[in-house]
């Protein structure tokens, strides 16, 4: 047994360095191919309704906000190309820029599900939601949102459900939590430079307009909620996912503080941008298949 | 085991009975339970999933003794759901598809390539808790009552159902990630730590056969997740995907549990082929006939596994076409199911035959999966597959399939590697007794059940009081299970009393020619003193039988031999 | 074994290919250029070509992410044989499944006719009843949320609530 010359990184079952990286490598490439069958599975129920029912998904698309979407593919985008400088920082022994390159790449993930974070609570507030959760969309007509009490109560529910805070709730509650509510309302339309007319779906003034618009383009079909169950499983998954990325990443940025890559050793880095690399390129479908749907 | 009179010298050096080896290197539960010794892995898998074995024959037990009158004798058709889906779903789930894998893959595969560990030890750690946490979600859900949907969970009633659906799918959802881990884990092995001197052909059939296995883990298992995970959401947040009150596709759900499960057939039976194969050579004492197209045969039964779910669906509303062609795809798999089967039996001609217990189990599954290939003809065709379906036909034809075949190389295997791993040999007569008893009692309870099917015996019946001229098949298979059980508490007898009377293992009880043998038994923590050569793995000529050892030596270093290198 | 063979500099065995920073650069512009493109093409174009041609744009974004980004192009072949026979059995899946629910869809229509029909041409109506009944379950759940606890675990307290209409 001669390992005791070996570097310290490589474990004693391995015979060197090369023999090591090669095999973290190929197990991350096969642990990438099982995520790309779990999302595959999604993909293929989007399939199958999309062609069964391309109706639902020329309606359900309209509540999407396509800026925000393209401003979260650019956002991804742009982490992909901080984790693959860092990477190749990692690869050159400069911690610095390592550790630089992983804290944008957090940022990004936090800004992409900053944003996420905006476009579900618009769709907790228009009661677009999955299955028995959806709201059947009455307002068109410009009426108050649920004009029937029927269809009021239960949006507020659904609403208080996901720790929003309605509008029912926010005349009879105290002010703690409606605060944050504003607050989030009212970032947006200042924040996101990309969105000219403001992100219309949730700004709380303008989408009357935008239902206008699109209950008269297409009417709104019986498994309309069924869209919006693929849009939450799908978005969901990939949001996990995005978390899971940031823990990850996370976890190398203490490592590489401590020094504990360079250019003998950065396998974890180089496996945890494969990670990251995915996710993006998951979005990458994505966003077309359920943002730009014409 | 053929004396040649004169000694037999070994050409290995390295101590037969170290004292220390990989069992009393470091002692206590942690020792065990945080190892990252691939074999007390394995050996932790194996009594696991023994324990699951146990407790899904209870189960088993239960419900043959309940069919055995037409009446009710025990249950209510409530509980009567409840056994026979946990029945099935710890069969499948806790003991067939890790079964081979995880417990004798992951104590003989880094022996066999002759590695001190698989390439991720960690990984493989955690694919041990992993199971351990499923087995122990599984056992929850006993205490809970149990579920009544059976183990495939068809929507939408799994989706209604008040028992506690989504915890025993968490619980299938963390054994496929065990079950994942374990087959990157090998595929990598298999790529990056093979000796040198080992190339891909010169690689025992065992590790083709989970090589192409862990292919089948890795692709297919991720869909079984994300199609429990929708199951999960779907009960949890009513998102109606699958679910036609809210305007779902409930056969969308058939599909997407079939895309895995019968890949998943092909988990249980690939790595139990394997197994078959490295016996079958051993104990015919003869060089394997047909090496490439045994190993060949692995990988298209692993990539055909893929492109015939839907023989699962012909009659739950899937359209016509795909009907003919998923019928027409299956039939193709046995093509290379054949070349093995006609592989095995030109092994064993003009061999000389050894009736060990490993060969008896070794025998009955050939003989079994002859009549599982065979029952699976009527039901991949269309026409009779109407009739067929859903009946006891079907369910002998998959206990041949997943219990005959599986289980029984399975049982082969522990009993085959049992001296390796535990150091101890059994006593051959009690065990050969039981290996006879397990098979008749296996032929005896499931062969009387494809006459019931074809009478039309519904699968998943509680009571059949209408038609009393069933009830007869019922208790000669009830009878058969009876004899099966005492035939596994015997050889559970043999194999544990081993432990505290058996006589010391030789290095090679067998005779077989692959690495493993090479090491000590027990084999020492790293495997190996120095990294073996490896030969032929087949050229069962470079061990001889030694009267002084009481097992086979090692008299030459194996080569290719000319006749076998195709 | 292949990995005896290193096709990289052999001083530093575990260092891979390190990516040049214009050559990074140049994949993001094309990326952001291409995602620009596929929104400014949104709604253009008619019919199925559309996605067609946005789910073009978005394969030639994943090839780039792959070969350039995840050093697809510089790593060892068969890691890309991996992702590649990843892709393959993703389009088996999806191919089979497809094909088939898109033959027996047919048979589904009058179901769904039906369905309308008993709805009074609603198609609001239609899958009215679950909604109505989770509103119900939702409410339930908070007023008699001890009486549901003791039949069964809470997690299927909703079921119940929902299986009860
Ligand atoms: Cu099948």
């Amino acid at each position: 047994m001669s390992h005791h010359d070996h570097p310290s990184h490589v474990h004693h079952h391995f015979e060197n360095e090369v023999q090591q990286f090669d095999s973290d490598k190929m197990g991350m490439w096969l642990f990438l191919v099982t995520e790309i069958m779990i999302f595959a599975g999604l993909f293929c129920a989007y399939i199958i309704y999309r062609t069964h029912n391309p109706e639902i998904f020329h309606y359900g698309h309209q509540f999407l906000d396509k800026q925000l979407g393209a401003l979260n593919t650019l956002i991804l985008l742009t982490s992909s190309l901080t984790m693959a400088w860092g990477v190749r920082a990692a690869q050159l022994s400069q911690k610095k820029t390592l550790l630089t390159m992983l804290a944008l790449t957090m940022l990004c993930a936090f800004g992409f599900l900053i944003i996420k974070y905006f476009e579900y609570s618009a769709k907790i507030h228009h009661g677009t939601l999955y299955g028995d959760r959806y709201v059947w969309q009455t307002d068109e007509h410009g009426g108050e949102h649920g004009a029937s009490g029927d269809e009021a109560h239960s949006m507020a529910e659904a609403v208080a459900d996901a720790q929003a805070v309605s509008e029912d709730a926010m005349a009879a509650e105290a002010a703690g939590g409606t605060s944050t509510m504003n607050a989030s309302m009212a970032v947006p339309s200042s924040q996101f430079a990309l969105a000219p007319e403001g992100p219309s779906g949730f700004d709380l003034n303008a989408p009357e307009e935008q239902k206008e618009a699109a209950a008269h383009s297409f009417p709104q079909p019986a498994k309309a909620h069924l869209f919006f169950s693929i849009y939450f499983i799908m978005t969901g998954l990939h949001g996990i996912h995005v978390v899971i990325g940031i823990i990850c990443i996370f976890t190398i940025f203490v490592f590489s503080a401590r020094g504990a890559y360079n250019s003998t050793y950065y396998t974890p880095v180089d496996l945890v941008g494969l990670y990251w690399h995915l996710v993006d390129l998951i979005w990458i479908y994505l966003f077309p298949l359920l943002y730009l749907v014409d | 085991m053929s004396s040649t009179g004169q000694t037999v010298k070994s050409i290995l050096t390295s101590p037969v009975h170290p004292e220390v080896n990989y069992l009393n290197a470091t002692k206590g539960f942690a020792s065990w339970f945080f190892t990252l010794d691939h074999k007390r892995i394995g050996i932790m898998y194996m009594c696991s999933i023994l324990t699951a074995f146990f407790l899904g024959g209870v189960f088993a037990m239960l419900i043959r003794t309940e069919l055995f009158t037409p009446g009710q004798l025990m249950f209510t058709s409530d509980q009567y759901n409840r056994v026979f889906t946990l029945h099935g779903a710890i069969m499948v789930f806790l003991v067939l598809i890790p079964g081979i894998p995880a417990a004798l893959g992951n104590f003989v595969l880094p022996l066999m390539l002759g590695a001190k560990d698989v390439a991720f030890p960690r990984l493989n750690l955690l694919s041990y808790h992993l199971y351990v946490i499923g087995l122990v979600m599984a056992l929850l859900v006993l205490g809970l009552g149990g579920i009544d949907t059976g183990w495939t969970f068809y929507t939408p009633y799994s989706i209604q159902t008040q028992t506690p659906v989504v915890l025993i799918t968490s619980a299938a959802f963390i054994l496929g990630f065990s079950s994942i881990f374990t087959g990157l884990n090998f595929i990598v092995t298999i790529h990056k730590m093979r000796p040198p001197s080992m190339t891909w052909f010169k690689m025992p059939l065992l590790l083709w056969a989970l090589y192409s296995t862990a292919l089948i883990q890795i692709v297919a298992t991720p869909v079984l997740g994300i199609t429990l995970l929708l199951l999960i959401v779907e009960r949890v947040m009513h998102i109606g995907i699958f679910n036609p009150a809210l305007g779902g596709d409930p056969v969308l759900f058939q599909h997407f549990f079939w895309f895995y499960s019968h890949p998943a057939v092909y988990i249980m039976i690939l790595p139990a082929m394997g197994v078959i194969s490295e016996l079958v050579s051993t104990f015919s004492r003869k060089h394997i006939f047909g090496y490439r197209f045994i190993a060949y045969s692995s990988i298209a039964i692993a990539i055909f596994s893929f492109i015939v779910w839907g023989h699962h669906m012909f009659t739950s509303g899937q359209s016509n076409l795909m009907n003919m062609v998923f019928s027409a795809l299956t039939f193709s798999v046995s093509i290379p199911s054949a070349v093995k089967m006609f592989n095995w039996l030109t092994t064993m001609y003009k061999g000389s035959i050894n009736l060990a217990t490993p060969m008896i189990y070794t025998l009955s599954f050939m003989f079994i999966f002859a009549i599982a290939g065979l029952t699976g003809l009527p039901l991949a065709t269309l026409a009779t597959d109407i009739h067929l379906h859903d009946t006891y036909f079907v369910v002998a034809h998959f206990h041949y399939t997943m219990m005959g075949s599986t289980l029984f190389a399975f049982v082969a295997g522990i009993h085959y590697w049992w001296p390796k791993m535990t150091g101890r040999m059994y006593n051959q007569k009690v065990a050969r007794f039981a290996a006879w008893l397990v098979s008749i009692g296996f032929n005896v309870t499931f062969f009387s059940q494809f006459p019931l099917g074809s009478l039309g015996m519904p699968r998943r019946y509680h009571l059949y009081e209408a038609m009393p001229d069933w009830q007869i098949y019922h208790q000669i298979s009830t009878i058969g299970a009876y004899m099966q059980m005492i035939g596994f508490l015997l050889a559970a007898y043999a194999l544990i009393s081993s432990l505290s009377k058996g006589k010391l293992a030789p290095r090679n009880p067998w005779g077989g020619a692959t690495l493993e043998w090479e090491t000590s038994t027990p084999p020492i923590t790293f495997n190996f003193e120095d990294t073996p050569d490896a030969g032929d793995p087949y050229d069962v000529e470079s061990w001889q039988w030694s009267d002084e050892e009481g097992g086979y030596v090692k008299v030459r270093p194996s080569v290719v031999d000319e006749d076998h290198a195709e | 074994m292949s990995n005896k063979s290193h096709h990289h500099e052999p001083g530093h065995p575990t260092v891979g290919h390190v990516s040049p920073l214009p050559q990074l650069f140049m994949v993001f512009g094309a990326l952001v250029a291409l995602t620009i493109l596929t929104v400014a093409l949104s709604g253009k174009l008619p019919g199925a070509s559309g996605m067609m041609i946005a789910m073009g744009i978005a394969t030639v974004k994943a090839l780039l992410v792959a070969l350039y980004f995840m050093h697809l192009r510089y790593d060892r072949p068969f890691n890309g044989y991996i992702f590649l026979a990843g892709i393959l059995f993703v389009a088996v899946f999806f191919g089979f499944a497809s094909l088939d629910t898109a033959t027996y869809r047919r048979d589904i229509l009058p179901y769904e006719a039906d369905k309308l029909g008993a709805a009074g041409g609603s198609e609001e109506a239609m899958y009215e009843e679950p909604r109505k009944a989770y509103q119900n379950a939702h409410q339930g759940k908070s007023l008699h949320t001890s009486e549901a606890g003791e039949e069964q675990p809470a997690a299927e307290s909703e079921d119940a609530g929902a299986a009860a209409h």
